[in-house]
C-alpha cells in the first residue's frame, strides 16, 4: 500500500500548507505592527533604513494618560461585569423556571446588535442623563457590550461544577455566604477569571462604542490612536504606540490561554 | 438519596425570589443600557419630519439614491467577504473539527488575534499596501511588479480586511456542524471509492449544510456592522452605513435620520442573528444532549 501512504502524505503536506499560511498571514498583521515600531525614519517605508528604539521615546505624552484610561475603563468594565454575571448565572444553572430561555437569549443580545447602533442609542441616552463623557458612562457601555463574554465561561463554569459539594458544605453546617466563599468560588474562580481578563481585553480596546461617547475629559487610548492618524497619518511613533497596545492585549491573551487553558475559550464567540 | 434530591428540586421550583433577586441587577442593567437605548432608536425613527408618527423617515431611505447606494454598497462588500470567508473557513473548520494536534490549537487561538480590534486589522492592512509599504517593497524587490501597486483603497483590500476579521464567526458554526457528522460516513464512502472532492459534493456539504447556513448568517451579520474598518480603509465612492451613521452625528445631530440608519442596520444584523439562534443554535443543543 505505498500510494495510500504516499497520498496521506500529500494531505498532510497540503493541510500543513494551508493552515501553515493561514496562522502566518494572522499573525504578520500583527507582527507587522511590532516591526513597524522599531524602524528608524520619519515616514513608514520598507525596508527600513535602520532599527531603533528611539520610536517608543518619541511618542506623544498624550498617549500614556489615554492608556491609562483604557487600562481603568477595561477592568473597570470586566469588574461590574463580574458583580453583575456571578448571581445570574448561578440561577441560570441551577434553577428550572418560566422564561429561562428567554433570559438565556436576551443575556447574549449584545452580540446580536450592532455597536453603532447600540452607540448612537446611548448617546441618546447619555445626552439626557448628562452621562457624555463621564467615567460611570463608558464603563457602563463596555461593560454591556462585554457582558455575554463574561457570561458564556462562568455559566459553563456553573454548569460544569458539582452542586452536591455546595449541599454537602449546607449539611455540615456552613453558612450560605461561607459556601459561596469557601466552596463555589474557588471552583468557578478559573471561569470567572477568563471572564474577566476576555472582558478586559475586549473593553481595553474597544473603540466602535466609545468613540460616540467620549469626551476630552475621558479618552481613551484606541480613540487618541485614530485621531493621531486621522491628523498625522501613520508615523513610526504611532506604529510604537499600536505595539504598546498589542502588547498589553497580547500579554492578557497569554495569560488567557496559557494559565487558565483553551477550555473557555471554546464558546467565546457564538 | 433521590429523596433528598427531589425535595430539593421542589424547595428550588417554589422559591421564586431566589431566583429573581439575583438576576434583577442583570436584567435591570440591560433594561437601561440596551434594551431603552434600541427602544429610543426606534421611536426617533418613526418621528417624521411634519411631527407626526409613521414609516415615513423609512420610505425617505429607501427612495433617497445616494443612501439606497450606500446600503447596496454595504450589502455587497459585507456578502463578497461572507463568500470569501466561507472559502476560506470551510478547510479550517474541517481541520479544527476532526484533529487534535498542536496545529490545530494553534489555528484556534491564531483566530482569536483579530477578534478584539478591528481597528488593528485596519492599521496592518495600511501598513501592509502603502506605496512604499511591506507587500510593495517585497513584491518590487523579486521584480514581480516594476512600480509599486496602489491597493490601499480599493474594494479586493476592504473585502480581505472584512474577511480576516470575520473568520472566526464563520469557522465556529461550520465546525460545530462538521463535528455532530460520524466519521464513519466519511470513511465508508472513501472505501467505496469515493474521491476526496466526491465527500465534500455528497456527504460534507450537505450533511453539514446547517453550519454552512449558520455561518453564514452569524459572518454575514457581522459584517454588515463593522465600523472601524471601513472608517479607516473605505474610500470615496465606497459608503458604509455605519460611517454615515458615523458621521451624521459630528456636526449636528438630525437624529430622525441617524436613527433611521441605525434602525435598519439593527433589524439586519439582529434579524439575522436571531435567526441562527432560532435555525441553527437549537440543532446543535440537542445534539448535544443526544450524545
Amino acid at each position: 500500500m505505498p500510494s495510500v501512504r504516499r497520498s496521506r502524505l500529500v494531505g498532510r503536506a497540503l493541510w500543513g500548507i494551508y493552515l501553515g499560511a493561514l496562522v502566518a498571514g494572522l499573525w504578520l498583521i500583527f507582527l507587522l505592527l511590532f516591526a513597524h515600531s522599531f524602524f528608524e525614519g520619519v515616514t513608514l517605508e520598507f525596508p527600513p533604513r535602520g532599527l531603533t528604539l528611539e520610536n517608543y521615546f518619541q511618542i506623544s505624552s498624550a498617549f500614556f494618560p489615554a492608556l491609562r484610561v483604557s487600562l481603568v475603563l477595561g477592568l473597570c468594565a470586566g469588574l461590574l461585569n463580574v458583580l453583575l454575571a456571578i448571581p445570574a448565572a448561578y440561577v441560570l444553572s441551577r434553577f428550572e423556571f418560566p422564561g429561562k430561555d428567554f433570559i438565556n437569549t436576551v443575556l447574549v443580545a449584545p452580540n446580536m446588535v450592532p455597536a453603532v447602533s447600540l452607540a448612537l442609542g446611548l448617546l441618546a441616552l447619555y445626552a439626557w442623563l448628562g452621562a457624555i463623557d463621564t467615567f460611570w458612562g463608558l464603563v457602563s457601555a463596555l461593560g454591556i457590550i462585554t457582558m455575554p463574554y463574561m457570561l458564556r465561561p462562568v455559566l459553563s463554569a456553573f454548569n460544569e461544577m458539582d452542586p452536591s459539594l455546595e449541599e454537602a458544605a449546607r449539611t455540615l453546617g456552613a453558612g450560605r455566604w461561607r459556601v459561596f466563599l469557601m466552596v463555589t468560588l474557588p471552583l468557578i474562580g478559573p471561569g470567572v477569571l477568563a471572564g474577566l481578563l476576555l472582558s478586559f481585553i475586549i473593553g481595553f480596546n474597544e473603540f466602535t462604542v466609545i468613540i460616540f461617547l467620549y469626551g476630552p475629559k475621558n479618552l481613551p487610548a484606541s480613540v487618541w490612536l485614530w485621531n493621531m492618524l486621522f491628523m498625522y497619518g501613520i508615523t513610526p511613533q504611532f506604529a510604537a504606540a499600536v505595539a504598546i497596545m498589542q502588547l498589553v492585549s497580547f500579554a492578557v491573551l497569554f495569560v488567557l490561554v496559557g494559565v487558565i487553558g483553551r477550555r473557555y475559550l471554546q464558546g467565546a464567540v457564538f | 438519596m433521590v429523596d433528598g434530591a427531589e425535595r430539593s428540586i421542589t424547595r428550588r421550583r417554589s422559591a421564586w425570589p431566589s431566583v429573581a433577586l439575583p438576576l434583577a441587577p442583570a436584567l435591570l442593567f440591560y433594561l437601561v443600557f440596551l434594551v431603552y437605548p434600541i427602544v429610543v432608536l426606534g421611536l426617533y425613527s418613526l418621528q417624521e419630519r411634519g411631527g407626526g408618527i409613521g414609516l415615513g423617515n423609512y420610505l425617505q431611505f429607501f427612495r433617497n439614491v445616494g443612501l439606497r447606494r450606500t446600503l447596496t454598497n454595504t450589502l455587497t462588500i459585507a456578502a463578497a467577504a461572507t463568500l470569501l470567508d466561507l472559502i476560506l473557513g470551510y478547510p479550517v473548520a474541517y481541520y479544527l473539527a476532526r484533529r487534535r494536534t498542536w496545529l490545530a490549537d494553534l489555528v484556534q487561538v491564531s483566530l482569536l488575534i483579530p477578534l478584539y480590534g478591528g481597528l488593528y486589522v485596519a492599521f496592518a492592512f495600511m501598513l501592509m499596501l502603502l506605496p512604499n509599504g511591506f507587500l510593495n517593497s517585497v513584491l518590487t524587490f523579486f521584480h514581480v511588479v516594476e512600480k509599486p501597486l496602489s491597493l490601499l483603497y480599493t474594494y479586493p483590500t476592504l473585502i480581505a480586511a472584512f474577511g480576516v476579521y470575520g473568520l472566526p464567526f464563520m469557522v465556529y458554526p461550520l465546525r460545530a456542524a462538521i463535528q455532530s457528522i460520524d466519521p464513519a460516513v466519511e470513511e465508508a464512502a472513501r472505501t467505496l471509492g469515493a474521491s476526496g472532492w466526491q465527500v465534500l459534493r455528497r456527504i460534507l456539504l450537505p450533511m453539514s449544510s446547517v453550519g454552512v447556513v449558520g455561518g453564514v448568517l452569524l459572518n454575514f451579520g457581522w459584517n454588515v456592522a463593522i465600523f472601524s474598518i471601513p472608517l479607516v480603509l473605505s474610500f470615496k465612492g465606497a459608503p458604509f452605513l455605519s460611517i454615515d451613521i458615523y458621521f451624521s452625528t459630528r456636526y449636528g445631530i438630525r437624529w430622525s435620520y441617524a436613527a433611521t440608519l441605525s434602525a435598519v442596520l439593527f433589524l439586519i444584523t439582529f434579524g439575522l442573528s436571531y435567526l441562527y439562534l432560532v435555525l441553527v443554535k437549537p440543532t446543535r443543543t440537542v445534539r448535544a444532549e443526544g450524545e
